[in-house]
């Protein structure tokens, strides 16, 4: 039974702040399509409309994040083999509540995802398997949070795919018309897709880029000022030393 | 007095050819299609030609501004793509298409690849590729040779008459029936300058004699897909007609000579250009035969592109292991004193 | 083409404008240096022709160094007579573009230098021997004599790089001596005159030069002093110690010196602006390289940082003739990127590693200092802009009297020392 590093909780307390903002890294920094390609398949072959990243989204909320977290909760306790079973029974079990809640938003839906829903199902496996586990948090509790701004981060990306789709080609946003744009055709299929997906994860990565340029770039100038501050103290101090002979 | 001195690494001398001209060459070899152009379609063609340089130069400048916030290169390859892409259509598109397909050549072929140099698709092809799936209506009509078109922005409907290439007929199987002379003339409907043969043909003697193209590659080309069609014809003519109807009737031709020809997506051994045109020949007449399209061209040239570099390294390792040899026997032979 | 000529059916390099003249149909400009031109030594005994020991000390004596590799001319011979050599032979090959310091001794001081080969010749009991000359010259006045004091003038034809082409004259399995024409006239003059060997051979010339010439010079005369006899008709941007296409160029011209290998002091003037293209991929570089390398892949590698890839390209074969950087259109560097590499690839395991830190070193400092230009300009922006609110005038970011110690080696400016080259290029 391999454990996985990620998962064994360190030994200096943590705030719960930091936690927080761990768990939250997952909805930019550490966006799991853009980043680690979590179902790009369903998402470029689905989310051809705002509807459909919709429902979509739903259906990876019902379906994936559950087992997804029954199986980080799972690790370590059970051996790899029988959290992949349990884990995709409860996704399959999911799919068949997926099915009711997202027919009345867009009934040909599953049709769309048809192909794609054992991939659904599967997810979990290669989400917490052994090898890649892409969670950051170090305690299980707090995985609970960061699965779901897992949900939310897809939903994101999704949502701005379906939505630039649904303009591009039919300019109508959730089935109504909204402006008189010039109609791509190409943009409802899978190789637009693509593409608005790779200059979509290079915006985001540009802006996880800054950040971390920004956050380096602060941090050293306060480092540059603690030391100046002290070395004027001891310049001060000096200069008192000399004085008060 | 030496103030000018600075230092630099050997070689210190130049050859005096510079990219810029490798280019210009390539642009001289396209006026006279535009010349001709202008002749079966009137000054539409032209002014398409200039809305294809005009925004594939602007876009140029603003992807070198996106990369280094500088406008250092002045190299006209966008503007051989901008060139190169409004030939490949029909000369009744609107001026939008042009610059919708020059958009894409240049910010999503070649600016997230690294720019001039890095792309690893030809952009014109593929800007073409990408407009012909968007409005396939649009592109794949052709209006009728030696008729002025309107140079207005859209062309309504009913200005202008259509007709079916030659592409097409041979698509569902009719034979062609054009007289002789039109046919070798050009005058047939088609892509705004592709159906010139003769025309096409000189371009290519100008470019083999200026260097700006390697002779592997066309040769190649078009005696594999001549092979192609005398084994497998379509139509039941004499195989002189067929392999003429299907070369010069369709942008095969004209595909051969500058879009296979990009000299940034093309293999860099001479061995790999052999195997590369071999294989763009067979992908471009399989387009041709079964795909809905009839421009077969541009969809085969976005696929060989993509193994052009590993027929560079198939290649480099074969000649890898023909310098170790020679590198060991003139090790064993010794050298002089 | 030569017997035994492989290389010229595929016809590898390229075609060099060679601007000889008019340094080469001049005579040889001699300068005296009072103290050192006139050192003699004293001769061994001997009847008739020397044999190889006497010769081998004559050339020992007189300190004659071969002006080809830099080996002492007496180990040269030395070497010779341990082997099965076929042929004696002359190098007057100046296949570098303005160079002509080895054909000029040879025109113009001819006999001497066959005397001294029959020497050789006679003393290493080999029968074969005669002079290699490049002969691709175009802007020649001159013309090239078939014989000169009855020893064959072998012309060697091609495209640069054409010392390759020599090394199969013969036959693969005939190997010859090669001695410089320089130091074949040094050892005639030794023979007769007992003189030792003091002065060079080397051609001033290029487009900034108002006097081309070659030049026989005192050994260790300064640069300056060379370019200041023949005159300088334009304020050079570039002197070269060397070749045209495989010298170093040098910006120092008090302190540098002519020594015997130099061969050539040049001064050209690039009127030229050169502009940042990139590699287009056209393939010139592929199709002129002697040894069949794709320099472009290379140059790829190196720039990217990504050597690992490039042991395949066999970057160790280089023989850096230049070829790829003089015919590439988009003037790029290629040349030095391919030492680089080769440098890279000759070095052990722990260079190896230095090299990947420096350069993962540089990106992330390119990384960083690209938005540190952008934070300061900015910040210097802002405080210009309150400034003028409170009409003031703009203080400066420095603090004063902070002891520099500490301070520098925390300077907000960051490594960026040559970051922006290796980036860029």
């Amino acid at each position: 039974m391999k454990r996985n590093n990620a998962s064994v909780p360190t030994s200096e307390p943590v705030s719960a702040g930091k936690h927080f903002i761990v768990a939250a890294s997952a909805l930019f920094r550490r966006n799991p399509v853009l980043t680690v390609g979590l179902l790009v398949g369903p998402l470029v072959a689905a989310a051809t409309t705002l509807k459909a990243a919709a429902a979509l989204s739903i259906a990876v909320f019902v379906i994936v994040l559950p087992s997804v977290v029954l199986a980080k909760l799972l690790q370590n306790l059970l051996p790899n083999w029988l959290i992949a079973a349990v884990s995709i029974l409860c996704s399959a079990s999911l799919s068949f509540l997926a099915h009711f809640l997202i027919t009345p938003i867009s009934p040909l839906i599953f049709d769309a995802i048809g192909i794609y829903l054992p991939v659904l199902i599967i997810t979990p496996v290669s989400f917490v398997g052994p090898g890649h586990d892409h969670f950051a948090s170090r305690s299980k509790r707090w995985c609970i949070l960061e699965a779901l701004f897992v949900g939310i981060g897809f939903s994101l990306v999704a949502g701005i795919l379906g939505a630039l789709r649904e303009l591009l080609s039919s300019s109508s946003l959730w089935g109504i018309p909204i402006a008189v744009l010039p109609s791509f055709r190409a943009a409802n299929t899978v190789f637009a897709g693509f593409i608005l997906l790779g200059f979509l994860s290079a915006f985001f990565r540009s802006l996880a880029i800054t950040e971390k340029k920004m956050a380096a770039f602060f941090r050293r100038r306060k480092a540059e000022k603690l030391a100046r501050n002290r070395v004027f103290r001891e310049q001060y101090s000096q200069e008192e030393t000399a004085s008060a002979e | 007095m030496l103030k000018k001195l600075k230092k630099g690494d050997s070689p210190h001398i130049r050859h005096s050819e510079v990219t810029t001209m490798l280019m210009l060459d390539v642009i001289i070899a396209l006026l006279p299609l535009y010349l001709m152009a202008y002749i079966y379609y009137g000054p539409r063609a032209l002014l398409l030609g200039a809305t294809g340089a005009a925004s594939a130069l602007i876009f140029g400048y603003l992807c070198d501004l996106f990369i280094d916030r500088k406008i250092h290169s002045y190299d006209l390859s966008t503007v051989v793509t901008g060139l190169i892409l409004p030939l490949l259509m029909p000369a009744s598109v609107s001026y939008f298409l042009v610059i919708i397909a020059t958009f894409f050549a240049v910010f999503v072929v070649k600016l997230p690849f690294g720019g001039t140099g890095y792309n690893l698709f030809n952009p014109a092809a593929a800007g073409f590729a990408f407009v012909s799936v968007c409005w396939p209506d649009k592109l794949f009509t052709y209006p009728l040779p030696m008729r002025q078109l309107p140079i207005s922005w859209v062309i309504e409907e009913g200005e202008v008459t259509y007709s079916t290439a030659i592409s097409q007929m041979l698509s569902s199987g009719v034979v062609p029936d054009i007289d002789r002379v039109d046919f070798i003339m050009g005058d047939f409907a088609g892509p705004m300058g592709v159906t010139n043969s003769l025309v096409l043909l000189a371009c290519a003697v100008y470019l083999l004699l200026r260097r700006a193209i390697n002779w592997r590659i066309p040769l190649t080309f078009f005696l594999t897909s001549a092979a192609f069609v005398l084994l497998f014809p379509r139509v039941e003519t004499t195989s002189l007609l067929n392999v003429l109807y299907n070369l010069s009737g369709s942008s095969l031709i004209f595909g051969g000579i500058f879009l296979l020809n990009d000299p940034v997506t093309l293999p860099k051994r001479n061995a790999a250009k052999f195997l590369y045109a071999f294989w763009a020949a067979i992908f471009a007449m399989l387009f041709q035969y079964f795909s809905a399209f009839d421009q077969g061209i541009p969809f085969a040239v976005i696929i060989i592109n993509v193994f052009a570099p590993l027929l560079d390294r198939a290649t480099e390792m074969i000649l890898q292991k023909i310098r170790r040899k020679r590198l060991e026997k003139k090790q064993r032979l010794g050298t002089d004193l | 083409m030569q017997l035994g000529d492989t290389m010229a059916l595929f016809s590898k390099g390229i075609v060099l404008e060679q601007h000889k003249e008019p340094a080469l149909s001049r005579e040889i400009v001699q300068l005296i240096d009072a103290d050192s031109s006139f050192l003699t030594f004293t001769q061994p005994e001997y009847e008739g022709e020397p044999t190889l020991e006497q010769l081998i000390t004559i050339a020992e004596r007189a300190v004659i160094i071969d002006e080809r590799d830099g080996r002492p001319l007496a180990e040269k011979l030395f070497a010779a007579s341990k082997k099965q050599l076929y042929a004696v032979v002359a190098d007057a090959v100046d296949d570098e573009p303005y160079v002509s310091s080895q054909l000029g001794v040879v025109l113009h001081y001819g006999e001497g230098v066959a005397s001294a080969l029959k020497l050789c010749a006679q003393a290493l009991n080999i029968s074969k021997y005669c002079i290699l000359a490049y002969k691709n010259i175009t802007d020649l006045s001159i013309k090239l004599p078939a014989r000169i004091a009855s020893v064959r003038v072998l012309p060697i034809y091609g495209k640069y790089p054409a010392e390759n082409r020599a090394e199969n004259l013969f036959g693969p399995n005939q190997k010859k001596l090669i001695i410089g024409a320089g130091a074949l006239l040094h050892l005639y003059r030794a023979f007769k005159e007992s003189r030792v060997q003091t002065t060079c051979f080397v051609t001033v010339a290029g487009n900034c030069i108002a006097n081309a010439r070659n030049m026989e010079l005192p050994i260790g005369t300064p640069v300056k002093d060379v370019l200041n006899f023949c005159g300088l008709a334009l304020d050079p941007t570039r002197v070269v110690l060397g070749g045209s296409m495989t010298g170093r160029s040098t910006t120092d011209l008090n302190n540098e010196t002519v020594g015997i290998t130099t061969r050539a002091v040049l001064a050209f003037e690039d009127a030229i602006v050169r502009r940042k293209f990139n590699c287009i991929g056209c393939g010139r570089c592929v199709a002129a390289c002697p040894q069949g390398l794709t320099p472009t892949l290379i140059y790829r590698h190196v720039v990217s940082g990504h050597y690992d890839g490039a042991e395949i390209l066999d970057a160790t074969h280089c023989i850096e003739c230049g070829t790829c950087t003089y015919i590439c259109p988009s003037e790029l560097e290629i040349s030095a990127k391919v030492l680089q590499a080769k440098k890279y690839f000759l070095s052990t395991e722990k260079e190896r590693l230095v090299e990947k830190e420096r350069l993962s070193a540089n990106r992330r400092a390119a990384m960083y200092g690209a938005f540190n230009d952008f934070h300061s300009a900015f910040s210097k922006a802002c405080s210009g802009i309150s400034a003028l609110i409170r009409k003031k005038p703009a203080s400066g970011k420095k603090t004063p009297a902070a002891p520099k110690v500490k301070a520098a080696s925390l300077s907000s400016s960051g490594p960026d020392t040559g970051s922006a080259d290796d980036k860029k290029e």
